[in-house]
Protein backbone atom coordinates (compact mmCIF):
# COMPACT_ATOMS: atom_id res chain seq x y z
CA UNK A 1 0.00 0.00 0.00
CA UNK A 2 1.31 3.47 -0.95
CA UNK A 3 2.21 5.61 2.08
CA UNK A 4 -0.05 8.43 0.87
CA UNK A 5 -3.03 6.06 0.82
CA UNK A 6 -2.66 5.27 4.51
CA UNK A 7 -4.56 7.42 6.99
CA UNK A 8 -3.74 5.50 10.16
CA UNK A 9 -0.83 3.27 10.99
CA UNK A 10 -0.66 1.17 14.15
CA UNK A 11 2.79 -0.24 14.97
CA UNK A 12 3.35 -3.09 17.41
CA UNK A 13 0.61 -1.95 19.77
CA UNK A 14 0.39 -3.82 23.05
CA UNK A 15 -2.08 -2.88 25.75
CA UNK A 16 -3.04 -4.39 29.11
CA UNK A 17 -5.52 -3.21 31.75
CA UNK A 18 -3.45 -5.06 34.35
CA UNK A 19 0.13 -6.35 34.24
CA UNK A 20 -0.71 -10.01 33.69
CA UNK A 21 -3.26 -10.07 30.87
CA UNK A 22 -2.54 -8.23 27.63
CA UNK A 23 -5.76 -7.34 25.79
CA UNK A 24 -3.84 -6.36 22.64
CA UNK A 25 -0.53 -8.02 21.75
CA UNK A 26 1.80 -6.67 19.10
CA UNK A 27 -0.92 -5.40 16.77
CA UNK A 28 0.29 -3.72 13.57
CA UNK A 29 -2.01 -2.54 10.79
CA UNK A 30 -2.65 0.22 8.26
CA UNK A 31 -6.04 1.75 7.55
CA UNK A 32 -6.45 2.85 3.92
CA UNK A 33 -7.71 6.39 3.29
CA UNK A 34 -11.43 6.69 2.41
CA UNK A 35 -12.02 3.04 3.30
CA UNK A 36 -14.82 1.46 5.33
CA UNK A 37 -12.72 -0.83 7.46
CA UNK A 38 -14.49 -3.17 9.83
CA UNK A 39 -12.98 -4.89 12.85
CA UNK A 40 -14.47 -8.29 13.62
CA UNK A 41 -13.74 -10.85 16.30
CA UNK A 42 -15.34 -12.74 19.16
CA UNK A 43 -16.49 -10.91 22.28
CA UNK A 44 -13.56 -9.89 24.48
CA UNK A 45 -11.11 -10.12 21.57
CA UNK A 46 -9.97 -6.51 22.02
CA UNK A 47 -11.97 -4.68 19.30
CA UNK A 48 -13.29 -1.91 21.54
CA UNK A 49 -9.92 -1.63 23.30
CA UNK A 50 -8.20 -1.09 19.94
CA UNK A 51 -10.70 1.66 19.06
CA UNK A 52 -10.28 3.31 22.47
CA UNK A 53 -6.49 3.23 22.08
CA UNK A 54 -6.75 4.87 18.63
CA UNK A 55 -9.15 7.50 20.00
CA UNK A 56 -6.71 8.32 22.78
CA UNK A 57 -8.96 7.24 25.68
CA UNK A 58 -6.39 4.65 26.75
CA UNK A 59 -2.66 5.29 27.12
CA UNK A 60 -0.41 3.27 24.80
CA UNK A 61 3.00 2.89 26.44
CA UNK A 62 3.99 0.11 24.01
CA UNK A 63 3.74 0.65 20.27
CA UNK A 64 2.66 3.71 18.31
CA UNK A 65 -0.41 5.04 16.54
CA UNK A 66 0.28 7.45 13.67
CA UNK A 67 -2.23 9.58 11.77
CA UNK A 68 -1.78 11.23 8.39
CA UNK A 69 -4.38 14.01 8.21
CA UNK A 70 -3.60 15.08 4.65
CA UNK A 71 -2.00 13.07 1.85
CA UNK A 72 0.76 15.72 1.60
CA UNK A 73 1.55 15.53 5.34
CA UNK A 74 3.75 13.05 7.15
CA UNK A 75 2.40 10.51 9.60
CA UNK A 76 2.21 12.03 13.06
CA UNK A 77 1.68 10.47 16.46
CA UNK A 78 -1.95 10.68 17.55
CA UNK A 79 -2.44 13.10 20.43
CA UNK A 80 -4.84 12.07 23.23
CA UNK A 81 -8.40 13.12 22.35
CA UNK A 82 -7.41 14.45 18.92
CA UNK A 83 -10.44 16.13 17.33
CA UNK A 84 -9.40 14.71 13.92
CA UNK A 85 -10.55 11.33 15.19
CA UNK A 86 -14.23 11.21 16.15
CA UNK A 87 -16.00 8.34 17.84
CA UNK A 88 -19.51 6.95 17.53
CA UNK A 89 -20.40 4.92 20.60
CA UNK A 90 -22.46 1.80 21.06
CA UNK A 91 -24.76 3.54 23.56
CA UNK A 92 -24.74 6.89 21.67
CA UNK A 93 -23.48 8.82 24.77
CA UNK A 94 -26.09 11.56 24.43
CA UNK A 95 -26.99 13.73 27.45
CA UNK A 96 -30.67 12.80 27.63
CA UNK A 97 -31.99 15.88 29.43
CA UNK A 98 -30.50 18.30 26.90
CA UNK A 99 -31.62 19.14 23.36
CA UNK A 100 -30.25 17.44 20.28
CA UNK A 101 -28.55 20.64 19.06
CA UNK A 102 -26.93 21.09 22.51
CA UNK A 103 -25.45 17.60 22.23
CA UNK A 104 -24.21 18.17 18.67
CA UNK A 105 -22.56 21.46 19.67
CA UNK A 106 -20.29 19.43 21.97
CA UNK A 107 -18.58 18.30 18.76
CA UNK A 108 -17.52 21.94 18.14
CA UNK A 109 -15.61 22.29 21.44
CA UNK A 110 -12.22 22.38 19.68
CA UNK A 111 -13.29 25.05 17.19
CA UNK A 112 -14.70 27.72 19.49
CA UNK A 113 -12.86 30.04 21.91
CA UNK A 114 -12.59 28.43 25.31
CA UNK A 115 -14.30 31.22 27.26
CA UNK A 116 -17.31 30.88 24.96
CA UNK A 117 -17.51 27.11 25.51
CA UNK A 118 -17.17 27.58 29.28
CA UNK A 119 -20.28 29.76 29.45
CA UNK A 120 -22.10 28.01 26.62
CA UNK A 121 -22.14 31.05 24.32
CA UNK A 122 -21.88 29.37 20.94
CA UNK A 123 -21.38 31.47 17.77
CA UNK A 124 -24.25 31.48 15.28
CA UNK A 125 -21.96 29.99 12.63
CA UNK A 126 -21.39 26.89 14.80
CA UNK A 127 -25.13 26.58 15.40
CA UNK A 128 -25.64 26.68 11.64
CA UNK A 129 -22.90 24.11 11.11
CA UNK A 130 -24.49 21.74 13.64
CA UNK A 131 -27.85 22.10 11.92
CA UNK A 132 -26.12 21.06 8.67
CA UNK A 133 -24.71 18.01 10.47
CA UNK A 134 -28.20 17.14 11.68
CA UNK A 135 -29.44 17.59 8.12
CA UNK A 136 -26.75 15.16 6.91
CA UNK A 137 -28.12 12.48 9.25
CA UNK A 138 -31.74 13.39 8.54
CA UNK A 139 -32.96 14.59 11.95
CA UNK A 140 -33.03 18.41 11.62
CA UNK A 141 -36.67 18.39 12.74
CA UNK A 142 -35.61 17.08 16.18
CA UNK A 143 -32.94 19.76 16.76
CA UNK A 144 -34.70 21.23 19.80
CA UNK A 145 -36.13 18.01 21.17
CA UNK A 146 -34.66 16.47 24.33
CA UNK A 147 -32.61 13.31 23.94
CA UNK A 148 -35.00 11.29 26.12
CA UNK A 149 -37.78 11.84 23.58
CA UNK A 150 -35.90 10.12 20.75
CA UNK A 151 -35.76 6.47 19.68
CA UNK A 152 -32.58 4.37 19.78
CA UNK A 153 -31.95 4.86 16.06
CA UNK A 154 -32.50 8.61 16.29
CA UNK A 155 -30.13 8.84 19.29
CA UNK A 156 -27.47 7.01 17.32
CA UNK A 157 -27.92 9.60 14.55
CA UNK A 158 -27.39 12.37 17.11
CA UNK A 159 -24.11 10.63 18.03
CA UNK A 160 -23.12 10.60 14.36
CA UNK A 161 -24.06 14.27 13.90
CA UNK A 162 -21.92 15.15 16.95
CA UNK A 163 -19.02 13.23 15.42
CA UNK A 164 -19.51 15.02 12.08
CA UNK A 165 -19.49 18.38 13.90
CA UNK A 166 -15.88 17.59 14.82
CA UNK A 167 -14.98 17.60 11.09
CA UNK A 168 -12.82 14.52 11.59
CA UNK A 169 -10.74 12.73 8.98
CA UNK A 170 -11.24 9.39 10.70
CA UNK A 171 -14.54 8.22 12.13
CA UNK A 172 -14.41 5.38 14.65
CA UNK A 173 -17.58 3.45 15.45
CA UNK A 174 -17.82 0.97 18.32
CA UNK A 175 -20.69 -1.45 17.60
CA UNK A 176 -22.94 1.37 16.32
CA UNK A 177 -25.74 -1.05 15.38
CA UNK A 178 -25.61 -3.24 18.51
CA UNK A 179 -28.86 -2.00 20.07
CA UNK A 180 -30.81 -1.49 16.85
CA UNK A 181 -33.23 -3.66 14.88
CA UNK A 182 -32.15 -4.95 11.45
CA UNK A 183 -33.94 -2.26 9.44
CA UNK A 184 -32.63 0.64 11.54
CA UNK A 185 -29.15 -0.90 11.55
CA UNK A 186 -29.13 -1.07 7.75
CA UNK A 187 -30.32 2.55 7.54
CA UNK A 188 -27.49 3.58 9.82
CA UNK A 189 -24.90 1.68 7.81
CA UNK A 190 -26.24 3.26 4.59
CA UNK A 191 -25.85 6.64 6.25
CA UNK A 192 -22.25 5.97 7.33
CA UNK A 193 -21.32 4.62 3.91
CA UNK A 194 -22.94 7.62 2.22
CA UNK A 195 -20.97 9.99 4.44
CA UNK A 196 -17.77 8.16 3.53
CA UNK A 197 -18.49 8.45 -0.18
CA UNK A 198 -19.69 12.06 -0.17
CA UNK A 199 -17.26 13.53 2.36
CA UNK A 200 -14.22 11.38 1.67
CA UNK A 201 -14.07 10.28 5.31
CA UNK A 202 -12.47 7.08 6.52
CA UNK A 203 -14.53 4.82 8.75
CA UNK A 204 -13.16 2.23 11.14
CA UNK A 205 -15.96 0.30 12.84
CA UNK A 206 -16.21 -2.69 15.16
CA UNK A 207 -19.15 -4.87 14.13
CA UNK A 208 -20.65 -8.20 15.10
CA UNK A 209 -23.13 -8.64 12.26
CA UNK A 210 -21.27 -10.51 9.51
CA UNK A 211 -24.02 -9.77 7.00
CA UNK A 212 -23.47 -6.02 7.48
CA UNK A 213 -19.70 -6.55 7.30
CA UNK A 214 -20.02 -8.25 3.90
CA UNK A 215 -22.37 -5.61 2.51
CA UNK A 216 -20.65 -2.43 3.62
CA UNK A 217 -16.96 -2.97 4.37
CA UNK A 218 -14.14 -2.35 1.92
CA UNK A 219 -11.51 -3.79 4.26
CA UNK A 220 -11.69 -6.19 7.20
CA UNK A 221 -9.51 -6.59 10.26
CA UNK A 222 -10.00 -9.65 12.44
CA UNK A 223 -8.73 -9.77 16.01
CA UNK A 224 -8.58 -12.95 18.07
CA UNK A 225 -7.24 -13.06 21.62
CA UNK A 226 -5.73 -9.60 21.21
CA UNK A 227 -3.75 -10.53 18.09
CA UNK A 228 -4.28 -9.63 14.47
CA UNK A 229 -5.79 -12.71 12.78
CA UNK A 230 -6.74 -11.30 9.39
CA UNK A 231 -6.25 -8.08 7.45
CA UNK A 232 -7.37 -7.67 3.86
CA UNK A 233 -10.13 -6.47 1.59
CA UNK A 234 -13.63 -7.76 2.19
CA UNK A 235 -13.38 -9.81 -1.03
CA UNK A 236 -10.46 -11.70 0.46
CA UNK A 237 -12.49 -12.65 3.53
CA UNK A 238 -13.72 -16.22 3.06
CA UNK A 239 -16.28 -18.20 5.02
CA UNK A 240 -13.52 -20.38 6.49
CA UNK A 241 -11.81 -17.25 7.84
CA UNK A 242 -15.02 -16.07 9.48
CA UNK A 243 -15.87 -19.37 11.17
CA UNK A 244 -12.27 -19.69 12.43
CA UNK A 245 -12.24 -16.09 13.71
CA UNK A 246 -15.59 -16.25 15.46
CA UNK A 247 -14.63 -19.53 17.15
CA UNK A 248 -11.67 -17.60 18.56
CA UNK B 1 -46.19 -35.32 38.09
CA UNK B 2 -45.51 -37.88 40.77
CA UNK B 3 -41.82 -37.13 40.44
CA UNK B 4 -42.50 -33.41 40.94
CA UNK B 5 -44.54 -34.16 44.08
CA UNK B 6 -41.68 -36.23 45.44
CA UNK B 7 -39.22 -33.46 44.72
CA UNK B 8 -41.44 -30.93 46.51
CA UNK B 9 -41.84 -33.27 49.50
CA UNK B 10 -38.07 -33.77 49.67
CA UNK B 11 -37.51 -30.03 49.47
CA UNK B 12 -40.07 -29.40 52.21
CA UNK B 13 -38.38 -32.03 54.36
CA UNK B 14 -35.00 -30.35 53.82
CA UNK B 15 -36.42 -26.97 54.86
CA UNK B 16 -38.04 -28.51 57.96
CA UNK B 17 -34.83 -30.21 59.06
CA UNK B 18 -32.93 -26.97 58.34
CA UNK B 19 -35.05 -25.04 60.88
CA UNK B 20 -36.18 -27.55 63.51
CA UNK B 21 -39.18 -27.29 65.88
CA UNK B 22 -36.92 -26.61 68.88
CA UNK B 23 -35.24 -23.76 67.08
CA UNK B 24 -38.64 -22.27 66.17
CA UNK B 25 -39.83 -22.50 69.80
CA UNK B 26 -36.65 -20.86 71.02
CA UNK B 27 -36.99 -18.09 68.41
CA UNK B 28 -40.62 -17.32 69.41
CA UNK B 29 -39.71 -17.41 73.13
CA UNK B 30 -36.98 -14.83 72.54
CA UNK B 31 -39.37 -12.60 70.56
CA UNK B 32 -42.03 -12.79 73.34
CA UNK B 33 -39.48 -12.01 76.07
CA UNK B 34 -38.17 -8.97 74.16
CA UNK B 35 -41.70 -7.62 73.52
CA UNK B 36 -42.69 -8.20 77.17
CA UNK B 37 -39.55 -6.46 78.44
CA UNK B 38 -40.21 -3.45 76.14
CA UNK B 39 -43.87 -3.14 77.25
CA UNK B 40 -43.22 -3.53 80.97
CA UNK B 41 -40.26 -1.16 81.17
CA UNK B 42 -42.17 1.55 79.25
CA UNK B 43 -45.16 1.22 81.64
CA UNK B 44 -47.55 0.11 78.89
CA UNK B 45 -50.39 -1.58 80.72
CA UNK B 46 -54.00 -2.40 79.84
CA UNK B 47 -55.11 -0.25 82.77
CA UNK B 48 -53.34 2.81 81.40
CA UNK B 49 -54.41 2.08 77.81
CA UNK B 50 -58.08 1.60 78.73
CA UNK B 51 -58.35 5.26 79.80
CA UNK B 52 -56.56 6.57 76.72
CA UNK B 53 -59.49 6.61 74.21
CA UNK B 54 -61.70 8.46 76.68
CA UNK B 55 -59.04 11.09 77.41
CA UNK B 56 -58.20 11.43 73.74
CA UNK B 57 -61.87 11.93 72.86
CA UNK B 58 -62.18 14.66 75.51
CA UNK B 59 -59.10 16.32 74.11
CA UNK B 60 -60.52 16.27 70.57
CA UNK B 61 -63.93 17.57 71.72
CA UNK B 62 -62.24 20.54 73.45
CA UNK B 63 -60.50 21.39 70.14
CA UNK B 64 -63.75 22.07 68.28
CA UNK B 65 -64.86 24.39 66.91
CA UNK B 66 -61.46 25.82 65.87
CA UNK B 67 -60.83 29.39 67.00
CA UNK B 68 -60.38 31.28 63.73
CA UNK B 69 -59.74 34.59 65.49
CA UNK B 70 -56.05 33.63 65.62
CA UNK B 71 -55.92 32.76 61.92
CA UNK B 72 -53.99 35.92 61.03
CA UNK B 73 -51.33 35.29 63.69
CA UNK B 74 -51.13 31.65 62.65
CA UNK B 75 -50.69 32.60 59.00
CA UNK B 76 -47.91 35.04 59.91
CA UNK B 77 -46.20 32.26 61.89
CA UNK B 78 -46.77 29.84 58.99
CA UNK B 79 -44.96 32.16 56.59
CA UNK B 80 -42.15 32.48 59.14
CA UNK B 81 -41.87 28.66 59.11
CA UNK B 82 -41.94 28.76 55.32
CA UNK B 83 -39.17 31.38 55.24
CA UNK B 84 -37.08 29.31 57.62
CA UNK B 85 -37.49 26.12 55.60
CA UNK B 86 -36.71 27.82 52.26
CA UNK B 87 -33.69 29.76 53.55
CA UNK B 88 -32.35 26.73 55.45
CA UNK B 89 -32.80 24.36 52.49
CA UNK B 90 -31.17 26.73 50.00
CA UNK B 91 -28.21 27.58 52.24
CA UNK B 92 -27.62 23.92 53.02
CA UNK B 93 -27.95 22.89 49.35
CA UNK B 94 -25.50 25.56 48.18
CA UNK B 95 -22.99 24.40 50.75
CA UNK B 96 -23.66 20.77 49.77
CA UNK B 97 -22.82 21.28 46.08
CA UNK B 98 -18.99 21.37 46.32
CA UNK B 99 -19.00 18.72 49.07
CA UNK B 100 -21.10 16.36 46.90
CA UNK B 101 -18.49 16.51 44.14
CA UNK B 102 -15.66 16.10 46.66
CA UNK B 103 -17.30 12.98 48.14
CA UNK B 104 -17.93 11.19 44.82
CA UNK B 105 -15.91 8.23 43.65
CA UNK B 106 -15.42 7.71 39.93
CA UNK B 107 -15.39 11.32 38.73
CA UNK B 108 -11.69 11.89 39.20
CA UNK B 109 -11.72 12.99 42.87
CA UNK B 110 -8.70 11.70 44.87
CA UNK B 111 -9.83 8.76 47.01
CA UNK B 112 -8.45 10.31 50.22
CA UNK B 113 -10.46 13.50 49.73
CA UNK B 114 -13.62 11.51 48.95
CA UNK B 115 -13.28 9.36 52.09
CA UNK B 116 -12.51 12.38 54.33
CA UNK B 117 -15.50 14.29 52.94
CA UNK B 118 -17.79 11.30 53.48
CA UNK B 119 -16.64 11.00 57.10
CA UNK B 120 -17.40 14.69 57.66
CA UNK B 121 -20.83 14.33 56.05
CA UNK B 122 -21.62 11.27 58.18
CA UNK B 123 -20.88 13.28 61.34
CA UNK B 124 -23.09 16.14 60.10
CA UNK B 125 -25.97 13.75 59.35
CA UNK B 126 -25.72 11.97 62.68
CA UNK B 127 -26.82 15.04 64.66
CA UNK B 128 -30.63 15.61 64.53
CA UNK B 129 -31.94 19.03 63.47
CA UNK B 130 -33.51 19.50 66.92
CA UNK B 131 -30.05 19.26 68.52
CA UNK B 132 -28.67 21.71 65.94
CA UNK B 133 -31.50 24.11 66.81
CA UNK B 134 -30.75 23.85 70.53
CA UNK B 135 -27.06 24.51 69.81
CA UNK B 136 -27.73 27.49 67.53
CA UNK B 137 -30.28 28.98 69.97
CA UNK B 138 -27.49 29.15 72.54
CA UNK B 139 -25.11 30.67 69.95
CA UNK B 140 -27.34 33.24 68.17
CA UNK B 141 -30.25 33.44 70.61
CA UNK B 142 -33.99 32.70 70.22
CA UNK B 143 -35.58 33.30 66.83
CA UNK B 144 -35.67 32.34 63.19
CA UNK B 145 -31.92 32.65 62.57
CA UNK B 146 -31.23 29.69 64.86
CA UNK B 147 -33.89 27.70 62.97
CA UNK B 148 -32.47 28.63 59.57
CA UNK B 149 -28.96 27.58 60.65
CA UNK B 150 -30.23 24.27 62.07
CA UNK B 151 -32.14 23.47 58.88
CA UNK B 152 -29.14 24.49 56.74
CA UNK B 153 -26.95 22.02 58.66
CA UNK B 154 -29.53 19.26 58.20
CA UNK B 155 -30.03 20.03 54.48
CA UNK B 156 -26.28 20.13 53.95
CA UNK B 157 -25.97 16.56 55.21
CA UNK B 158 -28.90 15.05 53.35
CA UNK B 159 -28.49 16.90 50.01
CA UNK B 160 -24.76 16.03 49.94
CA UNK B 161 -25.46 12.34 50.50
CA UNK B 162 -28.27 12.06 47.95
CA UNK B 163 -26.29 14.01 45.34
CA UNK B 164 -22.98 12.17 45.68
CA UNK B 165 -24.75 8.80 45.54
CA UNK B 166 -26.40 9.85 42.28
CA UNK B 167 -23.15 11.26 40.87
CA UNK B 168 -21.60 7.81 41.16
CA UNK B 169 -24.19 6.19 38.90
CA UNK B 170 -24.16 8.85 36.18
CA UNK B 171 -23.90 7.66 32.58
CA UNK B 172 -20.17 7.77 31.75
CA UNK B 173 -20.90 7.90 28.01
CA UNK B 174 -21.20 11.70 27.73
CA UNK B 175 -17.81 11.97 29.50
CA UNK B 176 -16.26 9.96 26.64
CA UNK B 177 -18.14 12.01 24.05
CA UNK B 178 -16.72 15.30 25.40
CA UNK B 179 -13.23 13.78 25.62
CA UNK B 180 -13.50 12.51 22.06
CA UNK B 181 -14.43 16.01 20.87
CA UNK B 182 -11.18 17.33 22.34
CA UNK B 183 -12.72 18.73 25.54
CA UNK B 184 -10.62 19.47 28.64
CA UNK B 185 -11.45 18.67 32.28
CA UNK B 186 -13.65 21.75 32.70
CA UNK B 187 -15.52 20.87 29.48
CA UNK B 188 -16.20 17.40 30.91
CA UNK B 189 -17.56 19.02 34.08
CA UNK B 190 -19.60 21.59 32.12
CA UNK B 191 -20.98 19.39 29.32
CA UNK B 192 -21.13 15.86 30.78
CA UNK B 193 -21.25 15.98 34.58
CA UNK B 194 -23.23 19.14 35.38
CA UNK B 195 -26.19 18.58 33.01
CA UNK B 196 -26.65 15.04 34.31
CA UNK B 197 -26.12 15.96 37.97
CA UNK B 198 -28.36 19.06 38.08
CA UNK B 199 -31.74 17.22 38.12
CA UNK B 200 -30.53 14.96 40.96
CA UNK B 201 -29.29 17.98 42.93
CA UNK B 202 -32.54 19.92 42.46
CA UNK B 203 -34.57 16.84 43.36
CA UNK B 204 -32.51 16.29 46.54
CA UNK B 205 -32.92 19.96 47.49
CA UNK B 206 -36.71 19.80 47.05
CA UNK B 207 -36.84 16.59 49.09
CA UNK B 208 -34.83 18.29 51.85
CA UNK B 209 -37.23 21.24 51.69
CA UNK B 210 -40.21 18.91 52.26
CA UNK B 211 -38.53 17.43 55.34
CA UNK B 212 -37.36 20.86 56.50
CA UNK B 213 -40.86 22.24 56.47
CA UNK B 214 -41.94 19.67 59.07
CA UNK B 215 -38.65 20.10 60.92
CA UNK B 216 -39.08 23.91 60.95
CA UNK B 217 -42.42 23.38 62.67
CA UNK B 218 -40.83 21.18 65.34
CA UNK B 219 -37.92 23.62 65.80
CA UNK B 220 -40.39 26.23 66.98
CA UNK B 221 -40.92 24.05 70.05
CA UNK B 222 -37.34 24.73 71.19
CA UNK B 223 -37.63 28.46 70.59
CA UNK B 224 -36.53 28.78 66.97
CA UNK B 225 -39.67 30.75 66.05
CA UNK B 226 -42.45 30.02 63.56
CA UNK B 227 -45.62 27.94 63.77
CA UNK B 228 -44.22 25.47 66.31
CA UNK B 229 -43.59 28.31 68.74
CA UNK B 230 -47.23 29.45 68.42
CA UNK B 231 -48.46 25.87 68.93
CA UNK B 232 -46.36 25.40 72.05
CA UNK B 233 -47.69 28.65 73.50
CA UNK B 234 -51.34 27.62 72.95
CA UNK B 235 -50.76 24.13 74.39
CA UNK B 236 -49.20 25.59 77.54
CA UNK B 237 -52.20 27.90 77.94
CA UNK B 238 -54.62 24.95 77.28
CA UNK B 239 -56.24 26.93 74.43
CA UNK B 240 -57.20 23.81 72.50
CA UNK B 241 -59.42 25.56 69.92
CA UNK B 242 -56.45 27.68 68.89
CA UNK B 243 -54.30 24.52 68.77
CA UNK B 244 -56.87 23.07 66.36
CA UNK B 245 -56.54 26.11 64.06
CA UNK B 246 -52.77 25.71 64.04
CA UNK B 247 -53.02 22.00 63.20
CA UNK B 248 -55.52 22.58 60.36
CA UNK B 249 -53.30 25.26 58.82
CA UNK B 250 -50.26 22.99 59.22
CA UNK B 251 -51.90 19.99 57.52
CA UNK B 252 -53.17 22.07 54.56
CA UNK B 253 -49.87 23.85 54.24
CA UNK B 254 -47.72 20.68 54.33
CA UNK B 255 -50.02 18.96 51.80
CA UNK B 256 -49.72 21.92 49.41
CA UNK B 257 -45.93 22.00 49.72
CA UNK B 258 -45.69 18.22 49.15
CA UNK B 259 -47.78 18.59 46.01
CA UNK B 260 -45.70 21.51 44.73
CA UNK B 261 -42.45 19.71 45.48
CA UNK B 262 -43.67 16.56 43.71
CA UNK B 263 -44.62 18.57 40.61
CA UNK B 264 -41.27 20.38 40.57
CA UNK B 265 -39.33 17.13 41.02
CA UNK B 266 -41.21 15.55 38.13
CA UNK B 267 -40.42 18.60 36.00
CA UNK B 268 -36.67 18.40 36.59
CA UNK B 269 -36.41 14.58 36.45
Amino acid sequence: MNQADVILQVNRLTFAYDRQNAVLSDVSLCIPRNSFTVIIGPSGAGKSTLLRCICGFLPTPEGSIMLQIDQRDNLQCVRPNDRQIAMIFQNHCVVMNRSVIWNVLVGRLSFVKRWRTYIGLWPASDHAFCLKCLDAVGITQYAHRQGRRLSGGQLQRVGIARALAQEPVLLLADEPTANLDQETAEGLMDLLNGLRERRGMTILAALHNIDLVRRYSTHVIAICGGRLAFFGTSDQLKETHISGILRG
Amino acid sequence: MQRLDEQLRDRHATVSTGFSVWKRCFFFAVVIVVIGWALITTEVSLNNLSNAPHRFAQYIIRMFPPDLSVLREVMVATFATMRMSIAGSLLGALLALPFSFAASHGIGVPIGLAVATRCLLSVVRTIPSLVYAALFVTVVGLGELAGVMALAAFSFGIVSKLTYENLEVLDQGPFDAVRSAGGNTFHIFRYALLPQATPHFISATLYAWEINLRAAFVLGLVGAGGLGFELMTYIRLFEMQKVCTVLIVLVVFVALVDLLSLRLRRMVA
